[in-house]
């Protein structure tokens, strides 16, 4: 009973500690799996709401980047069609960091923005990313263009 | 009579030789172009026996081309363009044949012939229609083979695109029966198709039904700067070039609650096209043989601003200085005007029939020209095809601007008829540049 009592606490002290830690009781972490906290980042993104869309970003790296990397230093290659889904925080993290990238490039923070892309590109490059027009894309590939426009971007008067 | 006997009687020659080895063949190249594999299983590009990176542009056609265009390529550090279709060989270009004139800049050439589209109603089913193909190829082949500015065959542009369902494999076998044609006719040159994107399936087909392929080409837009590593995901060891890239297209854009696709800002598509470039340069060494940019000269396509990097009466745009960039790692010594902002209150809004609004540009130039404005206001296109297929432009409405043409600010009345517009300005340096861009707007009765 007592163990019971201790998770109870424990579950109930979870959001009151996430709202505190980033003074923000607005948003709403869901069920605060992968992706849930990815889709959110996502609808941030589509309501140009980036500041909201980082902190999704943020929380999905905060309780899943662990288990990604493991998951990364599982693969020597994409997974195939068939088994994506196994390597769901892998798929779920690096495409948060293509989104923080996303938005901390719309808020005009390069420096930050690069440094999220290359975390995908580099680290988390095996993760995928389903289109619900349906296919798997790659948040890693799909960085390495965007790494390249903010580095001239910064670099270059265009 | 004689002439036509006489032609009949090489064709037979240069076919009986078929197979032989180059040496056996009665011409002398004027270039060459060859592939090598090296040991680590990367290729390489040589021309003329030098390394050859291709620094490219597809250059524009018919009303598209722009005067000069060939220098600005070589003078900006480029070293080739893709041509689309055989008759632009016949083009003139400051008095002589394109091919010749190339030669004369240092300018290759991928030589563009028009493969069949099933699309536009070509049959491949149909022996007759396509030996008509065959035959166009093997006069093409033996007239433009020795030129010294050849640098490829470009045979095919986007052919299995936009089609429902599975691509038919017998454009695939017809691709290699036309580079087996070519191989034959010309063991020089290497054979480049060139497909629309790429996926597992369509390089499956390649791999199964095109073994006479040399180079895959490659057109993408949003997704050109991934395009080295899609290629190797869909299982393409073989080297590519990016054959028509810049920026996202209109299918590829956020659009307005009516449906009309938002253009990015010229800055923005200049970055866009320098950092494609540079990506897929960089990452892809040994697989990425060089690319031709999209779209050397000027084309109404969603809006006639899209991806023309000039301006309709031949100024360049900051695109262009963006390849000067991206080439020889230089700006110009005169570069396009800088938008900084186009101020429009009815941008993405709709307004009434009617109403006024003001609308104003900031742009700067960094030589310190004086800047002329030029405003325009057309309808939304409505002639919106697929594939790059000419669209007619849609009609402008000078009257729209009640006061300021010419000025960096002007008074708008919209249109009485209801519908979706565009505004566009144009900031000229009067030395040859141009900055465009245009915001949607949708007006109401």
């Amino acid at each position: 009973m007592k163990r019971i009592l201790i998770c109870m606490a424990v579950l109930l002290a979870i959001p009151v500690s996430f709202a505190d830690e980033h003074g923000d009781d607005e948003l709403d972490y869901g069920d605060h799996t992968s992706v849930t906290l990815m889709v959110k980042a996502w609808e941030m993104m589509d309501e140009e709401n980036y500041e909201a869309a980082v902190k999704y970003t943020e929380k999905c790296a905060e309780l899943y980047e662990e288990q990604a990397r493991e998951m990364q230093a599982s693969l020597s290659a994409k997974a195939a069609p068939d088994k994506v889904n196994d390597y769901w925080a892998l798929n779920d993290v690096g495409t948060c960091y293509y989104i923080r990238g996303e938005a901390l490039a719309k808020l005009r923070q390069y420096e930050e923005a690069i440094a999220a892309y290359k975390v995908v590109r580099d680290e988390l490059k095996y993760a995928q990313a389903w289109d619900p027009k349906g296919w798997h894309w790659s948040p890693s590939d799909a960085a390495y263009p965007k790494v390249q426009m903010l580095e001239a971007k910064i670099k270059d008067d265009f | 009579m004689r002439y036509k006997l006489a032609g009949l009687f090489v064709v037979f020659l240069l076919s009986a030789s078929a197979g032989s080895s180059p040496g056996d063949i009665d011409w002398t190249p004027g270039s060459t172009a060859e592939l090598v594999t090296k040991a680590d299983g990367t290729y390489e590009l040589l021309r003329n026996g030098e390394p050859y990176f291709v620094k490219g542009a597809c250059r524009g056609t018919g009303d598209g081309l722009i005067p000069g265009d060939l220098e600005t390529i070589a003078a900006y550090g480029g070293n080739s363009i893709r041509t689309f279709g055989i008759e632009q060989l016949d083009e003139q270009v400051d008095g002589k044949p394109l091919l010749d004139r190339a030669h004369e800049l240092g300018i290759s050439v991928m030589v563009g012939f028009w493969v069949q589209h099933p699309r536009h109603g070509f049959d491949y089913g149909d022996a007759a229609s396509v030996e008509v193909q065959r035959s166009k190829l093997r006069d093409a082949v033996l007239k433009y083979r020795d030129h010294p500015a050849l640098l490829a065959w470009g045979l095919g542009n986007e052919m299995e695109a936009f089609m429902p369902g599975e691509i038919d494999v017998r454009i695939w076998q017809e691709l290699n029966h036309l580079a087996g044609i070519i191989k034959d006719l010309d063991p020089y040159h290497p054979v480049v198709t060139v497909v629309a994107d790429v996926d597992t399936p369509k390089i499956d087909g390649i791999k199964t039904h095109y073994p006479n392929l040399d180079i895959l080409g490659v057109n993408s837009y949003g997704g050109a700067g991934s395009v080295g590593m899609r290629l190797r995901d869909s299982g393409w060891t073989g080297p590519y070039l990016l054959t028509e890239y810049g920026v996202h297209g209109p299918w590829e854009v956020a659009t307005t609650s009516w449906g009309a696709p938002i253009e990015a800002d010229p800055s923005t598509k200049a970055l866009e096209t320098y950092a494609t470039y540079k990506t897929d340069r960089d990452n892809n060494i040994g697989r990425s043989l060089g690319s031709h940019v999209f779209y050397w000269g000027h084309k109404q396509e969603a809006t006639e601003t899209w991806f023309g990097m000039f301006s309709p009466s031949g100024e360049k745009g900051p695109r262009v200085d963006a390849m000067a960039y991206a080439w020889s790692g230089e700006w110009p010594s005169n570069r396009a005007p800088k938008l900084e902002s186009l101020d429009a209150p009815f941008a993405m809004q709709k307004v009434e029939a009617g109403a006024t609004s003001e609308a104003s540009v900031d742009c700067v130039d960094r030589e310190g020209d004086d800047l002329t404005y030029s405003w325009d206001i057309r309808a939304e296109s409505t002639d919106r095809r697929v594939g790059g297929d000419a669209e007619a432009a849609p009609p402008s409405f000078p009257e729209a601007i009640q006061e300021g043409q010419g000025s960096a600010r002007i008074l708008i009345k919209a249109p009485s008829q209801p519908g979706p517009y565009r505004v566009f300005v144009t900031c000229s340096d009067g030395k040859g540049g141009a900055t465009t861009h245009n915001v949607p707007f949708f007006v109401t009765d």
